[in-house]
């Protein structure tokens, strides 16, 4: 599908909401509601997208940002190649005119006190679309007929009390389309409308498609409905979208084990079929708590190894087993069990022998791993000392102009389509040029658009600035330059505080552990911890281990001074601190795994399951 | 045996405006361990159905006519059966039976002979002319207006029929632990300690799948498809024999929804209980209902075992709303939709209220109410053309 078809790009998009607490946790981290998590899709012209999930998914926010009714948290909406997060002042206007939405109640979304020509004449007047009062009538009377309320006069002054629910949708649907928008964003909008009525509204949306070539994002509960309405399907489930592809082949060949469950339990109306259910485990758990690795994983029939197990799981497994009962051996000798991410640390009483502990996790791992995929993917047990830690001091970096410039240079060129005929800056920005810390933007035509695209680059600094993006911190100054017809942006070396170093050191680490020859010592380290300007990190087994993790650290970060980054910049000191001991402890270290993404597995159908990381076949 | 018989029910509103005619002539009959799906759109009268039953109409509601024979003895049916073909309709005729059977029944009590297998006769006959059975004949007032509190009906509420109401998520009192609201429904019917209706709460809870070491949370630390679990467990609390579900699933998720289906069938397989289940999603009925009754505008337009009602379709509307039911099988067909809307039950149309709305009417829909035409045993089809219209809408081939 060539890009010029896409007329909304979504990449990244995620809303996080921050959950209020009372007064008395003051001071403890915030915590948030991932209501929208990591959301990519296209829309194209012409095509019914239709996104279904069940309730607190996601969807409704899904359609929300994309009306800029909310603001990401992160991530991008492109409308027409225009980032939808830079559209101000006047231009919200037009993209309000252009992105248009049909609510789910038609009994709340219409004044009562309007009638029908007022409620559709309204957006018209504030766009100040047509001439004249008649002009803009017939406009009403044709966007009326559109809906299927002919003959359109007689319903021109009636009062939405004096409509049926399902035409009062076509009313709403009538205004959606009254102003010629290039998106419609339906959010369920027959579900609260009468079996027998909703077909028809269904019909009507699918005409009018078919008439004006209006592209839908159609959000739904119900697939059924899903189902006979969008030509593309995509499936989400706590705040991600998991499956995506065209609607038969979702329908028909489901490849996520969250969807073929989900259609599975879609009731038949007839009392002959017979359905295989697939049975999945517990309930979505809450977006403010949301699995690591595949956030599906916990309830999923077909997890394997490759999931992203995690500590929290291991805990469940245990308490299933009955293992952790008084009289068990486990029992007996663990006080107190600390999931952390991958890591599960047992916290043993007075007495208790961690070597053994040790050992009798590492004989239900082998025991239990052919059957159990969870066990599968233990990579490490062991004893470890929790008595002393790996402290890294980190410090804040200097980041060099010509480092920010560049930085900022991909990002520009990422995400300001210029050279798409619909964007806002086609024909006015030509091209851009990155030369040492200085960005060149040549501008054609006037000087007058010389002034657009200056203000144009200073919103997008000033926008970006204000969500703390790392791009734009070096931005010292824009100037136009009449002359050479040019644009010019200007950037200065710029400090990273330590806070911010400590993160990359972090991840750093985690990296070069990876490494072939470093990974089987690696399992043994648990993931550094970031705290404030300090990175922390402990390692399983015996002294020796500790020695051998502290001269690793030190070559990685400071003896291999010059090749890395400027990594060793970054690190003031590393020392191990040593607390009260001996303490002993149990962990039990997963091999860990990201989010799983899209992948694709041919003809645009779209997975995000480990089990077709391989691709097609 | 017919547990429950309903007979031309007919329960009318008053309003500001007259009477809103929500139910106008409803008749079923539902057999022990049956279960009945009672289909229909908003405002089509059937939660009405359903509520005059247990007899929890609001204050404007008024009994227009009818009865509702309530499990009733095989000899009392059969007693009522020959009165009524004997008396007809004659009022004088059946009070003289009355005070005749009352006056032999008087002699036997005060004679004290034991008479043990005559006076239980004497006693059928009596209810069977009083219609003691009728549930309206119980608490009906003169002007139609039902009577809640009357202490006949409140033993039968609950203990007998008991209903899993609309909307889970609030029909529970969010300031009582969920288990507490139990134990109270049992401790007041029945004359049980605390701890055995805790016990009796464990139990049920254990039944519907939800851990017992629960019945001490609140409601809002259960997830919805739970509370509409412990909803069910709370219907079941009195082991009544009949139970009316209102849109069990409809505010649910479709895995949540199949999860409570499944609870439901099990229920009917494993207790044998006899259920109502009132809803307006007919894929929802075709997963767990024995038989199907159709009603738009206060009337029942076909009724039916369920796969009767699917396959040989025999009415115009049952028509319409299957077709206008997407689904996830099979090819994607344009839908049909049913023209116009819902008629205002104020004033309901003429003759069959479906005739505005219907393809196939013709003068005679206008003029004339249909009677029930039997098309098949125990499928009836309220159509004036529902034999000449059976081959063309009927889906089986």
């Amino acid at each position: 599908m060539p890009e010029a078809d896409i007329i909304v790009k979504v990449r990244g998009l995620k809303k996080y909401f921050e959950l209020k607490k009372g007064f008395l946790s003051f001071g403890k981290d915030v915590s948030y509601v991932k209501a929208v998590d990591g959301v990519d899709f296209d829309m194209r012209s012409g095509e019914i997208l239709g996104l279904v999930g069940e309730s607190g998914c996601g969807k409704t926010t899904v359609g929300r940002l994309l009306t800029r009714l909310e603001d990401p948290t992160d991530g991008f909406v492109f409308f027409l190649g225009r980032d939808i997060a830079l559209i101000e002042g006047q231009d919200v206007k037009v993209f309000r005119r252009n992105i248009h939405m049909v609510f789910q109640d038609p009994y709340e979304s219409l004044n009562p006190r309007t009638t029908v020509t007022q409620t559709i004449m309204e957006p018209l007047l504030n766009h100040h679309i047509g001439e004249s009062q008649e002009e803009r009538v017939e406009m009403v009377v044709q966007a009326l007929e559109d809906a299927g309320l002919a003959p359109a006069r007689e319903y021109l002054n009636r009062f939405p009390h004096e409509l049926s629910g399902g035409q009062r949708q076509r009313v709403s649907i009538a205004r959606a389309l009254a102003v010629k928008p290039r998106v419609i964003i339906a959010d369920e909008p027959v579900s609260m409308l009468d079996v027998s009525i909703r077909a028809g509204v269904l019909n009507l949306m699918l005409d009018l498609r078919d008439k004006y070539g209006i592209p839908y994002l159609f959000i739904t509960h119900d697939i059924a409905v899903a189902r006979y309405i969008s030509d593309r399907l995509a499936v989400m489930y706590l705040g991600r979208v998991v499956e995506l592809a065209q609607t038969d082949d979702v329908i028909f060949e489901p490849k996520h084990p969250y969807t073929q469950a989900l259609l599975s339990a879609v009731p038949v109306p007839d009392p002959d079929a017979k359905h295989g259910r697939i049975k999945i485990k517990g309930e979505v758990p809450s977006a403010a708590d949301v699995p690591l690795g595949c956030r599906f994983r916990p309830r999923c029939p077909k997890a394997f190894r490759e999931c992203g197990w995690e500590a929290m799981d291991l805990v469940e497994w245990l308490r299933e087993k009955g293992l952790l009962a008084e009289d068990t051996d486990l029992g007996k000798a663990v006080a107190t069990l600390k999931p952390n991410g991958f890591v599960l640390r047992m916290e043993l009483k007075d007495g208790a022998d961690p070597g053994a502990i040790a050992g009798f996790m590492n004989d239900l791992v082998a025991k239990s791993k052919k059957i159990d995929p969870i066990m599968d993917a233990v990579a490490a047990v062991d004893t470890i000392m929790m008595d002393r830690v790996i402290e890294i001091r980190c410090r804040p970096a200097a980041m060099s102009a010509e480092e920010l410039a560049g930085e900022l240079f991909a990002l520009l060129e990422s995400t300001v389509a210029y050279r798409e005929p619909d964007h806002p800056m086609h024909g006015i920005i030509a091209d851009m040029r990155l030369d040492k810390n200085r960005l060149t933007v040549s501008v054609g035509g006037d000087t007058q658009n010389l002034k657009l695209a200056e203000a144009f680059l200073g919103d997008y600094v000033r926008h970006h600035r204000r969500k703390n993006r790392p791009e734009f911190k070096g931005v010292k100054n824009i100037s136009p330059s009449p002359s050479a017809m040019t644009v010019t942006v200007t950037c200065s070396a710029s400090r990273e505080p330590a806070a911010k170093t400590a993160i990359d050191v972090a991840a750093y680490i985690e990296r070069c552990l990876a490494a072939d020859d470093l990974a089987k010592f690696a399992r043994l380290v648990l993931p550094a911890e970031v705290k404030g300007r300090k990175v922390r990190v402990y390692v399983m087994g015996s002294e020796d281990n500790w020695n051998r993790l502290l001269d690793t650290l030190n070559e990685l970060l400071i003896a291999d001074e010059g090749s890395n980054e400027g990594i060793a910049q970054k690190v003031s000191e590393i020392a191990v601190k040593t607390t009260k001991g001996p303490h002993m402890a149990v962990a039990t270290r997963f091999i860990g795994a990201d989010e799983p993404p899209l992948f694709d597995e041919g003809r645009g159908h779209q997975v995000a399951c480990y089990l077709f990381k391989g691709g097609p076949g | 045996m017919a547990l429950l018989e309903v007979k031309n029910l007919k329960v009318h509103f008053e309003i500001q405006d007259g009477w809103v005619k929500a139910v106008d002539g409803v008749s079923f009959t539902i057999d022990s361990g049956e279960t009945m799906g009672l289909v229909g759109e908003s405002g089509c009268g059937k939660t009405t159905a359903a509520y005059a039953i247990t007899q929890l109409l609001p204050p404007n509601g008024r009994i227009k006519g009818g009865r509702i024979f309530f499990k009733e003895p095989a000899r009392v049916a059969a007693f009522r059966k020959e009165y009524n073909d004997r008396l007809k309709d004659s009022t004088k005729a059946r009070q003289n039976e009355i005070s005749k059977v009352g006056k032999r029944l008087d002699e036997l009590n005060r004679s004290g002979i034991d008479s043990g297998p005559e006076l239980d006769e004497l006693k059928d006959r009596l209810s069977a002319l009083k219609f003691s059975y009728d549930l309206l004949s119980l608490s009906k007032r003169k002007d139609g207006s039902l009577d809640d509190y009357n202490e006949d009906i409140r033993k039968i509420r609950w203990t007998q029929i008991s209903m899993i109401f609309q909307g889970a998520m609030n029909a529970f009192n969010p300031v009582f632990k969920v288990g507490d609201q139990i134990v109270e429904a049992i401790t007041l019917h029945e004359d049980v300690d605390d701890s055995t209706a805790r016990k009796r709460a464990r139990e049920l809870f254990e039944f519907v799948g939800i851990a017992p070491d629960r019945i001490d949370n609140y409601p809002h630390e259960f997830s919805g498809g739970m509370k509409q679990r412990a909803m069910i467990a709370l219907a079941l609390a009195l082991n009544p024999s009949f139970i009316i579900a209102d849109e069990p699933t409809t505010a649910l998720d479709v895995i949540t929804q199949d999860r409570i289906l499944a609870e439901i069938r099990r229920l009917q397989e494993q207790l044998e209980m006899a259920m109502m289940i009132i809803t307006h999603d007919v894929s929802v009925v075709a997963e767990v209902s024995d038989k199907i009754g159709v009603m738009y505008a206060g009337l029942i337009m076909e009724i039916g075992q369920t796969a009767q009602v699917f396959r040989d379709t025999a009415h115009p509307y049952t028509a319409g709303l299957l077709g206008s039911f997407p689904s996830i099988k099979g090819e994607k067909k344009r839908l049909v939709s049913i023209p116009g809307f819902p008629p205002d039950l104020v004033t309901p149309p003429s003759g069959c209220p479906f005739h505005p709305r219907c393809q196939y009417a013709q003068k005679r829909c206008e003029e004339e109410r249909p009677k029930g035409i039997a098309i098949e045993p125990g499928h009836i089809s309220y159509c004036h053309f529902a034999k000449e219209l059976w081959e063309k809408l009927r889906r089986s081939a």
